[in-house]
């Protein structure tokens, strides 16, 4: 038993030495087959591990410092090794990394392409670019080279994985730039190709860009160009504008538009128009300047052309209106002297009166006329004043009552009980006022009704001239105030006129700030002319006496009158008219004859007319003034035209009136009986 | 978790077990040591997929932990479940070794 039990025991023991055995026995085997190269040392102060292999230290420092990341893999791409750097980038650590299939940090749809990079990497180098997702989900853009690695026995691989932010921001950079280079290069294809001059300046104003159809009205290279062109193209008398123009655009960042003379290649300058708008960023900064440039050449010629038959046209209407002025002053003055003579036969008045009539006519064409080219042209010039209604009504009325006496209408005028002022022209007013009385009597049957209404409506009067005339059909309405439009039958034919009087009317009124509008209810029913002004506010005004108009006339003083006119039936049917009113009349006929006979004979007026050859009007009248005694002699200037200039420089030169031919004798008459204003010094 | 009762260390049935618990032991990253990581991964895949786990000891970092289970050379795998603890030396190229190592296959001889 005792044998049996020994020997059990023996078998036990020695299954047991096996047992233990066996891990020696791996150990040694491990050794032999390489398969072990780290060993753990008991030391005093603990274990310690010894590397078999030493001399691959230094590159595993160097994986370890590289700013690229590195990592071993299995076969089926188990991450067994990775360095801090591809950690760092994947935003994990090493720890965690090891052990994880590198598919597990590809980015969505990236995994196939990893897959088969790894797998053909088994046999040789593989290069590609893919997309890794870091931990917290973002994506990082890298490349990868995978090599196969000798794992003893199996077989596995290494990488070396790039990031490739920088150089993807870099990329795109170049490519935005070759976008924009593509883009210019279309913008500058284009630019060419159009028929338009166009061109580009930066944010300082330099030209950056003219296209070739530019160049080639210029002649210039673009380095020429753009180096000279304000010397060599710009005209130089365009050249300040253009520049202090240019300047103000670009200081204020404001659209740029100028009209300059350019230099063609064969010398010719022609007129272009110049735009030019700034290009701004998104923060508002101006970045650059895009600009066209238009020939406008025989757009500004026909311009030309047209300003200067324009002008043309006034000049004619003035010249005509004075032309035919001229020979009505002796008519007029002879009608008056033959009324003034009195004791004609009955057949001879009646004549006479005619003339007269007709005369007035006359003049008055001519005077609207003038008006209406000047106000035309904007030569009219309104002198305003405070002035009351009823004032310049009553002038009105006084010029229109022949024609309404003579076609027999029943005038009604009503104006407002309070006195209304006006700041008006009171004569131009007043010519507005008559001007469509006249109308109304012309456009009206014998023996009709005219009403004129002035209302006031607020800080408004509303004048209404009315009539029970012929209308007018509602398509005329528009066209009334134009120059030359008529009605289509008016009873007068032979009074027709030119068209002008309601031009004249809507300028006149226009010059005030005012309106004036038609309304008819059409043929047969009557006219109605509304002309609305602004009121002065009515404060209480103590009423300027009205002794001047109340007292009799003064019984007229003989005087000695110097009558000058280089036209001789002007000068000797005035000087007999004035005889008949029992002066003592002289005449010259210019300048020189006429500061002779004044030295000579001191006459108490000269009545002067102001343009002849040699010494004109005005020498005279300076010259006259110069001497002791021709302070107090009174000067009376008259002109064909009746020209606003004329009347500021006569009076200006020292005139003491102004008439305008035909001289209407109860003027003239007005004039001679005012207190001399030389003479009460 | 118990051991059938007639279990040999020869059983093959241990392939059966419910769960592995490994631990390789490692000297940071020394060719053996990577290797034997990268052997033993692809065959707890192939045998053993999702009953496993493995712990990865480096040794350079936390030397004092060979005393445990008393490692000397690196690497060192240590079987601690099933039980009993079996140890398998070297860098796992030899799977048929390992296999037979982690009692997944008989003994050929």
């Amino acid at each position: 038993m005792q044998d049996v039990q020994t020997i059990e025991a023996l078998a036990a023991e020695n299954a047991a030495l096996r047992r233990r055995l066996e891990e020696p026995e791996q150990i040694v085997a491990a050794i032999r087959d390489h398969a072990v190269d780290a060993f753990v040392v008991a030391q005093p102060k603990g274990q310690r591990v010894y590397a078999l292999e030493g001399a691959d230290w230094p590159y595993r420092r160097m994986v370890e410092c590289m700013q690229e990341g590195a990592l071993t893999l299995a076969g089926d791409g188990t991450i067994l090794f990775c360095n801090a750097c591809l950690a760092d980038l994947l935003g994990t650590s090493i720890e965690d990394m090891t052990g994880q299939p590198l598919g597990a940090y590809a980015a969505a749809g990236e995994r196939p392409a990893l897959q088969t990079l790894l797998r053909e990497a088994a046999h040789d180098v593989r290069r590609a670019e893919s997309v890794l997702r870091r931990a917290d989900g973002t994506q990082v853009p890298v490349h990868i080279t995978v090599s196969p690695l000798e794992l003893s026995g199996a077989v596995g691989l290494c990488a070396v994985v790039t990031d490739l932010t920088e150089r993807k921001h870099v990329e795109q950079l170049r490519r935005m730039q070759v976008t924009l280079r593509a883009s210019e290069e279309r913008f500058r294809l284009m630019a060419n190709a159009t028929p338009a001059i166009v061109w580009s300046a930066d944010a300082t104003g330099a030209i950056t860009f003219h296209n070739q159809r530019w160049l080639d009205y210029t002649g210039l290279t673009a380095e020429e160009n753009a180096a000279q062109w304000t010397s060599r193209v710009l005209h130089p008398d365009d050249r300040a504008r253009c520049e202090r123009a240019w300047g103000e655009a670009l200081k204020h960042g404001t659209d740029y538009e100028i009209e300059v003379r350019n230099r063609r290649h064969d010398g010719d300058y022609r007129w272009f128009l110049t735009r030019a708008s700034p290009i701004r960023d998104a923060a508002g900064r101006i970045v650059e300047w895009f600009g066209s440039t238009t020939d406008i050449h025989d757009r500004k010629l026909a311009e030309e052309a047209l300003r200067d038959a324009d002008r043309r046209k006034d000049e004619f209407l003035a010249t005509l209106a004075h032309e035919l002025r001229n020979p009505l002053a002796p008519i007029s003055n002879a009608v008056q002297v033959l009324n003034v003579s009195g004791s004609l036969d009955p057949n001879l008045r009646a004549a006479c009166d005619m003339i007269d009539r007709q005369l007035r006519h006359m003049v008055r064409l001519i005077d609207d006329l003038l008006d209406a080219s000047r106000i035309g042209s904007g030569k009219l010039e309104l002198r305003r004043q405070r002035v009351a209604l009823a004032e310049v009504m009553q002038q009105a009325l006084e010029t229109s009552r022949p024609h309404v006496e003579r076609a027999g209408h029943a005038l009604t005028v009503s104006l407002p009980a309070e006195p209304v002022h006006l700041n008006a022209d009171p004569i131009r007013l007043a010519q507005v006022f008559s001007n469509l009385i006249h109308n109304a009597c012309k456009y009206t049957e014998g023996h009709g009704q005219i009403w004129v209404t002035a209302e006031r409506h607020g800080a408004e009067l509303v004048v209404r001239v009315k009539d029970t005339g012929i209308g007018m059909p509602p398509q005329h309405l528009p066209r009334v105030f134009e120059m030359f439009s008529q009605g289509d039958s008016g009873p007068e034919r032979s009074q027709g006129g030119l068209g002008i009087g309601l031009a004249v009317v809507r300028g006149l009124v226009e010059m005030h700030g005012s309106s004036v509008a038609a309304h008819s209810a059409g043929s047969g029913q009557g006219s109605e002319f509304v002309v609305r002004l602004p009121a002065f506010p009515e404060e209480p005004v103590v009423q300027p006496s009205t002794a001047e108009a109340a007292d009799a006339r003064p019984a007229t003083t003989p005087r000695r009158i110097l009558v000058v006119d280089d036209r001789p039936d002007n000068a000797e049917s005035l000087a007999l008219l004035l005889r008949l009113g029992g002066n003592e009349v002289e005449t010259a006929h210019d300048g020189a004859e006429a500061l002779a006979v004044a030295e000579r004979w001191r006459p108490d007026v000269v009545l002067l007319d102001l343009a002849m050859p040699k010494v004109d009007g005005y020498e005279v009248c300076r010259r006259i003034r110069e001497r002791p005694w021709g302070r107090r002699t009174r000067l009376i200037a008259q002109t064909g035209r009746g020209c606003d200039d004329d009347h500021q420089r006569t009076g200006a030169a020292g005139f003491d009136g102004h008439l305008v031919k035909p001289v209407d004798i109860t003027q003239l008459q007005k004039l001679l009986d005012h207190p001399f204003a030389h003479s009460s010094d | 978790m118990t051991q059938p009762a007639r279990a040999d260390p020869a059983d093959v049935g241990a392939a059966a077990q419910d769960f592995w618990e490994l631990r390789l032991y490692v000297a940071g990253q020394t060719t053996r040591s990577v290797a034997a990581f990268a052997n033993l991964k692809r065959i707890c895949e192939e045998h053993l997929a999702g009953k496993y786990t493995i712990e990865v000891i480096d040794l350079l970092v936390q030397p004092q932990l060979a005393q445990g289970d008393q490692i000397i050379a690196i690497p060192t795998l240590v079987r601690k479940l099933p039980e009993p603890i079996r140890k398998i030396v070297g860098d796992l190229s030899n799977t048929e070794r390992t296999l037979v190592g982690l009692q997944l296959r008989p003994r050929s001889a």
